[in-house]
């Protein structure tokens, strides 16, 4: 049975997170405050997830080695985006991620004080992105380089968990349609499975987000239809994560999120990256 | 003349394969002195069984003190579970407080990752089982306590006579309610599943953490007598029998791959004591 593979020190997973990096990521979401930028709700998420992942690999012994990391960013320039002790690498140990951010700042974080209100507390809050927005929307080379940095690892662990590829973008790709590089990346696969790529179409627009969907959504953007088809089917233990937070799924929902604001965005990342076979 | 509880137990604790036995998030506590086979007598006996989840900051050290916390709680003249609970953070936060205190010290100061695991704190699952002795010799009642996925079941001769907190394989999930190291402001708190029963000589209990105990679950279901193989392996001299058993069942794909304990607690045919028994 496919995607039920224990993740393991034997026997690690890979996360991949393709970042568009194009200039139009400057601009505010569509939804929300109007004044997050969409480069900076992106980065966030994503240091907030890696925090996450980490924390999740924690024993007392130390940062158990169950995944290999990965963040491509596309814009001016189409390579590993991790800022830092790990520039320029392309997948990284959970555990030296890490012990490898780029710095940790204090942040306040709200959180309920008993009584219906809200305090402030301080948290650690470690960085391995920054925020960028520069230069046209390259998805099919970012897709293109997640298929060898893929295809690398699927030969180094063929037991294993398959790559989870996640892409956050807000737009078009500039460089043709993704639709056959992103078919090839999901033909790459492992034993227990082909590699899964979700897709997270950020909002520009003030209109209420398509999440996981199960059948192409019927908007007016073309582009809406075109990632649907190139987003993996949830395989059974994230699509019970998915219901678990609330979203009515089927055999035929899709790791996709059309017109995401912060919120959703979060979301969706924690969602497809829940591995529940952790050993 | 006073009657009394008179029982023998066995206990078995394995890690996952893979896995060493220190890193074995299952715990259990019997009887302070005999750690994992004996005879107990008295009034009242307790029994805990504890699982502590696979994420968050030293959840075997929480479920071992949870455990620990149940038994001593529950043979006070009143058991306050809402105490109990309570007792046991008070002992986390001081065994926290050390811990944090000591890492600088020994050169190692903590981690972001590490300050944020113990930020977020520890949970487990826990099952605890109380016997009384009745007006009668030779039978009483039984009290058991449940936060989670940890089973008991109760045999008598070649029947299952209870099954709790769950009664079928399918209400096995990846998320149970647990108890957390540390209580959080606007996070409800689980209220415990109770259940009460009576028991006889030569009944015999089985206190299992969740991977067995869905096999427990799924064997019955499939008109099968699990107890009675699982009998053999726990009661066994030491853990290897137990171990083969284990990996024979997990080598089959029946067992998931977790860490298994299982307490096996036989009422036994013996008459009353006189004077005043040992109560623990």
């Amino acid at each position: 049975m496919p995607y039920t593979a224990e993740i393991s020190r034997d026997k690690p997973s890979c996360f991949l997170f393709l970042v568009d990096q194009s200039g139009s990521m400057d601009d505010p979401f569509g939804v929300g405050d109007g004044i997050t930028r969409k480069k900076d709700g992106a980065v966030d998420a994503l240091n907030r997830l890696l925090a996450n992942l980490v924390i999740r690999c924690s024993k007392a012994e130390g940062v158990r080695y169950y995944f290999d990391v990965g963040v491509i960013g596309y814009g001016a320039v189409v390579g590993p985006a991790f800022a830092g002790p790990l520039a320029g690498r392309d997948l990284v140990p959970i555990s030296e991620v890490a012990d490898g951010p780029a710095r940790v700042e204090d942040r306040l974080k709200k959180v309920p004080d008993g009584a219906g209100g809200l305090v402030e507390q301080q948290i650690k809050f470690p960085v391995w992105l920054d925020p960028v927005a520069n230069g046209p929307t390259p998805m099919c080379q970012a897709l293109r380089l997640a298929y060898s940095t893929c295809q690398r690892w699927v030969d180094a662990h063929p037991l294993s968990y398959p790559p989870t590829v996640i892409n956050i973008t807000d737009g078009e790709a500039t460089d043709g349609d993704p639709t056959q590089p992103a078919m090839e990346l999901m033909s790459l696969s492992t034993q227990d499975g082909n590699v899964l790529l979700f897709n997270c179409h950020l909002s520009s627009e003030r209109a209420p987000a398509i999440e996981f969907p199960d059948a192409e959504p019927s908007v007016p953007d073309k582009y809406a239809a075109l990632l649907y088809r190139i987003s993996s089917v949830l395989p059974a233990p994230i699509r019970s994560a998915a219901q678990a937070e609330g979203y009515r799924v089927s055999d035929g929902t899709r790791g996709y999120v059309f017109n995401a604001d912060m919120v959703s965005l979060i979301k969706f990342l924690d969602i497809g990256t829940r591995a529940s076979n952790l050993r | 003349m006073d009657t009394e509880v008179c029982a023998r137990f066995w206990v078995k604790s394995i890690p996952k394969s893979g896995n060493s036995p220190e890193q074995n998030e299952d715990a259990y506590f019997s009887h302070p002195k005999k750690g994992q086979a004996g005879t107990k007598r008295g009034r009242k006996l307790a029994f805990a069984v504890a699982d502590g989840a696979s994420e968050g900051f030293r959840t075997g050290e929480w479920a071992s003190l949870l455990a620990r916390a149940f038994y001593s709680q529950a043979l006070q003249k009143q058991f306050s579970w809402k105490k109990f609970v309570s007792q046991a953070r008070g002992s986390w936060h001081d065994h926290e407080t050390g811990y944090v205190q000591v890492r600088p010290r020994e050169g190692r100061p903590l981690r972001w990752y590490e300050e944020a695991l113990i930020q977020a704190g520890a949970c487990a699952a826990l099952l605890g089982l109380v016997l009384r002795a009745g007006q009668e010799p030779r039978r009483g009642t039984w009290e058991a306590f449940a936060v989670g996925d940890c089973c008991l079941f109760q045999v008598r001769g070649d029947r299952l006579l209870s099954s709790f907190p769950l009664q079928s394989s399918e209400q096995f999930s990846n998320s149970p309610s647990l108890i957390c190291s540390k209580d959080s402001p606007g996070v409800l708190e689980p209220v415990p599943e109770r259940i009460r029963g009576s028991w006889q000589a030569g009944d015999c209990f089985f206190l299992l953490t969740d991977a067995l105990a869905a096999w427990f679950l799924r064997e019955c279901e499939a008109g099968a007598k699990p107890w009675a193989e699982l009998k053999q392996p726990a009661k066994a001299k030491d853990d290897k029998e137990f171990q083969r058993w284990v990996d024979s069942l997990r080598a089959k794909g029946l067992l998931r791959n977790d860490d298994c304990t299982v307490t096996v607690i036989e009422l036994k045919q013996e008459k009353p004591a006189r004077g005043n028994a040992l109560s623990r």
